[in-house]
């Protein structure tokens, strides 16, 4: 949906791609597409298979979003055991349930738009370079490199429990420069230190059940490892 | 006063065709340079990249680009009459007057033959000027070496001394990296040696040139950083308190040795 | 001209409740920017002189940021007729005045000036440095994390236009420069006593003695640093600071004398138009030293390492002074804790 607030933007941007099909916003959808956008994972088998057509039908896959790019989300729910998952829907859930997993375990991902939402700058970014022929790539910083820029005070000053320091920056710093602490939906960057910042967090009084909350919000199959070893410690 | 940030727009006068990743622009400029100074190429849209000059006239400079980032990508989708622009020369170049009546030795890896390019043109002019020089080049595969239909002529100026890591067809030539190519050179002192290609290479060439009696103040590198502006402000090229853009990118090997933060390109040589 | 000169044979004060008439008539012809408070202290812009912080100590942010934006645009190009054609953003025109600089921050921007006015100047710093008008203050006591007194000290000797200590109910009024002295010919100064000299040597006394209490480190240790540092190679030290540094770059943004900059190209959809930026960077940051060859600061301790090396040992070997200013700010933001003086200390020892 976030396409659609692109708004100033959208007619300039028409020039250059037609949209082929969009489930929210057109009636008549077409596959082959040059650029697919995929938004959310798989949950059951058949969004499985539909993921498989769409990679087959597209030149260029684009995981949108939080859910597509780091399993978002969705995947708090491997964090419990299978059955308790079940009793949410009274032990009759609508379809098989599968762990979701970013869209990557499944198929080749060209480019990811990390963030819940995505950054429409971002969005941006990545069609120019794909027009023009650029490379994109993934922004190896932190969401504390943004929030400097943006001369904001640190949160993790004022005692709450922020993920800025491990995660990956590109969202221009929205929510801590109105101060709420980052809750890390971007993922963390490659070069993150999860475990030093962990220990800030730990050191700061924040229990090791918050803190282990807090890294599986948004991206615990990415934090899958650091939990574990946390649990451990 | 100038900007230097401004770069200077100019045509592709010339685009050569060198290997398979590699290609020789011709710019039509009238910037003149010293051997082993480097320019900042832009690609509008693309950025910048620090880019050695490998060669110039009148009226041009040639530079020699592998295709491994955004600009150099970009770039070599373009033809002669598109457009770029350039800053610079930038650097301290090649010490080419302490060379002058000594023996020269010139090691080069890789695309490290461009900035050396210049050098290699100048001996050939002014032959009188040195006394033994010998070429040292190295490649990963035979076709990927540059300037090979140059090497006819070289040779008849230099020892030249060709060596690949992987031979391929119709390759007659000496197998291996370039270390072991150096107990073919024939002169020993009296020798500047003048050195380009990745740090790996430059590392272990270091280490048997010292063991063969070379002294490392007559070793000069040339480092390869990351430079955005070339003008010594942005900081991405300083390494052991010096900037490569400004002071450099050409460095005497005991120079580099005794930076406080040791140059990956030196990193466990005499150590 | 023979007024003027007299005046600045003669010492001055200004009295506090004037203080505002005199930035008020400043305001007229200069833009002002004075600290503020929106939840971090920072010079801003000031349209209504009650917005302005009267603070004890220096500011969360440091002025850097006037001179040198954390986004600047270099330049427009546009695809025409011959290539491209280029468009200068140069600016920086306004005239400004900043109050309430304090001496850590003039020592920065003395460093800046090292940095970005040296053999090749860079025209976008030049310009605002070159439009603005520094007017300083001594601090009232020092923050919990400051060691000016380390480098350079409260007050500064040059680099501001007028200088201000409190003596009570009034200023105390060093003049620094020309300008300065045309500011003094404005009308709200006056005559100030050998007493009013006293007090104001006491007051600067009194907080460097607190500074030096504080930071309970030795200042001539700090002096050799460089030396000691070059001495040993300190390798555990560096390892364990790697081990806990987040490398999120908050200490390099908030250094007053930090200039590294990333240069961008934001392009249109199609690449016709659009502009080259230069973005602040940080010497933290995984691909800062990342080349198309290699990494050469993959590891983090190198990266510590080298913002260490940078401030204290290459500009010394460089330009012969040290890159800090001993403000603390890195030391106040880092959410790992890592405290520069003890680093320092520990490096020394």
């Amino acid at each position: 949906m976030e396409f659609l607030n692109l708004e100033a933007q959208i007619l300039d941007l028409l020039k250059y791609l037609g949209i082929k099909n969009f489930r929210l916003a057109k009636e008549i959808n077409e596959m082959p597409v040059d650029i697919a956008f995929v938004e959310g994972t798989p949950t059951n088998r058949e969004e499985i298979i539909k993921l498989l057509k769409i990679r087959k039908g597209s030149h260029i896959l684009v995981a949108l979003g939080s859910c597509a790019s780091t399993g978002g989300v969705p995947a708090l729910v491997n964090t419990l055991r299978k059955r308790e998952a079940m009793d949410v829907y009274d032990g009759e859930p609508p379809e098989i349930p599968i762990d979701p997993k970013p869209l990557d375990y499944y198929v080749d991902v060209d480019y990811r738009l990390y963030g819940c939402p995505f950054s429409k700058d971002e969005l941006i970014e990545l069609i120019t370079d794909i027009i023009i022929g650029k490379n994109y790539r993934d922004k190896e910083y932190s969401v504390c490199v943004e929030c400097s820029l943006r001369e904001n005070g640190c949160l993790l000053e004022q005692g709450l429990l922020c993920l800025g320091p491990i995660t990956r920056g590109g969202c221009n710093a929205l929510c801590t420069a109105n101060g709420k602490p980052c809750l890390g939906c971007r993922g963390p960057y490659e070069d993150a230190n999860i475990k030093a910042h962990i220990k800030v967090l730990l050191d700061m009084g924040f229990s090791k059940e918050e803190v282990m909350e807090a890294l599986s919000l948004f991206s615990y199959e990415k934090f899958k490892e650091v939990i574990a070893w946390l649990k451990e410690e | 006063m100038r900007n230097p940030y401004l770069p200077e727009v100019v045509p592709i006068r010339e685009v050569i065709e060198e290997t398979c990743d590699t290609k020789t622009f011709r710019i039509a400029t009238h910037l003149l340079f010293n051997p082993g100074q480097f320019v900042e190429l832009s690609v509008f849209g693309y950025g910048e990249a620090p880019i050695s000059i490998s060669g110039g006239g009148d009226g041009y400079l040639d530079l020699t680009i592998r295709a491994v980032g955004n600009v150099t990508n970009r770039i070599h989708r373009m033809k002669a009459g598109d457009y770029v622009g350039i800053r610079g020369p930038f650097g301290n170049g090649w010490p080419l007057e302490k060379a002058k009546g000594k023996n020269l030795l010139i090691v080069a890896g890789g695309i490290g033959l461009a900035p050396l390019k210049p050098v290699v043109e100048y001996v050939c002019r002014h032959r009188e000027e040195f006394k033994m020089v010998t070429l040292l080049y190295g490649a990963r595969r035979p076709s990927l070496m540059l300037f090979k239909y140059k090497f006819r002529e070289w040779e008849k100026f230099m020892d030249l001394l060709l060596t690949v890591d992987e031979p391929e067809e119709g390759w007659k030539g000496h197998v291996g990296v370039v270390t072991t190519l150096c107990d073919k050179i024939k002169h020993r002192s009296d020798t500047i040696t003048l050195m380009c290609g990745p740090p790996i290479m430059m590392k272990y060439t270091s280490m048997v040139l010292i063991e063969l009696g070379f002294p490392p103040s007559e070793i000069y590198l040339s480092l390869e950083r990351n430079m955005k502006c070339g003008i010594g402000i942005c900081g991405h090229c300083a390494v052991g308190g010096v900037y490569v853009c400004r002071d450099g990118p050409v460095f005497s090997l005991n120079k580099a040795l005794r930076f406080i933060e040791k140059p990956h390109e030196v990193q466990g040589v005499l150590d | 001209m023979k007024l003027v000169k007299m005046v600045t044979i003669m010492m001055l004060k200004i009295a506090k409740n004037r203080i505002n008439e005199f930035l008020a008539a400043l305001k007229e012809e200069y833009t002002l920017y004075a600290p503020t408070s929106n939840g971090v202290t920072k010079f801003e812009k000031i349209e209504d002189l009650t917005s302005i912080c009267f603070l004890p100590n220096r500011t969360d942010i440091s002025l850097k940021s006037i001179f040198f934006p954390p986004k600047q645009k270099f330049f427009r190009w546009k695809r025409g007729e011959m290539g491209y054609e280029l468009e200068d953003y140069l600016d920086g025109e306004e005239k400004k005045v900043i109050f309430g600089a304090r001496g850590c921050d003039i020592r920065s921007l003395k460093i800046l000036d090292m940095y970005m006015r040296g053999e090749f100047s860079d025209p976008y710093y030049e310009k605002r440095r070159k439009n603005t008008i520094i007017i300083g203050i001594s601090c009232d006591y020092p923050r919990e994390s400051c060691f000016c007194s380390a480098f350079g000290g409260m007050v500064p000797e040059d680099g501001y236009d007028l200088w201000f200590t409190d003596i009570g109910t009034h200023y105390f009024v060093d003049v620094g420069s020309d300008i300065g002295k045309e500011l003094i010919s404005l009308g709200f100064f006056q005559e100030a006593s050998p007493e009013d000299l006293r007090k104001k040597k006491r007051r600067i006394e009194k907080v460097q003695f607190e500074i030096e209490r504080r930071t309970r480190i030795d200042l001539c240790e700090v002096k050799r640093c460089s030396q000691e540092i070059k001495k040993k190679s300190q390798d555990e030290i560096w390892r364990e600071l790697g081990e806990i540094c987040l490398c999120c770059g908050k200490c390099n943004f908030v250094c007053p004398t930090c200039h590294c900059f990333d240069v961008r190209d934001i392009p249109s959809f199609d690449g016709s138009e659009g502009y080259r930026i230069r973005v602040w960077d940080s010497c933290h940051l995984y691909e800062y030293a990342k080349t198309s060859a290699e990494n050469f600061r993959k590891e983090k301790h190198a990266r510590v390492r080298y913002r260490v090396y940078d401030k204290f040992v290459f500009p010394v070997m460089r330009y012969g002074v040290y890159a800090c200013t001993g403000c603390g700010r890195c030391t106040e933001v880092c959410p790992a804790g890592i405290n520069l003086r003890e680093v320092l200390r520990r490096l020394v020892e």
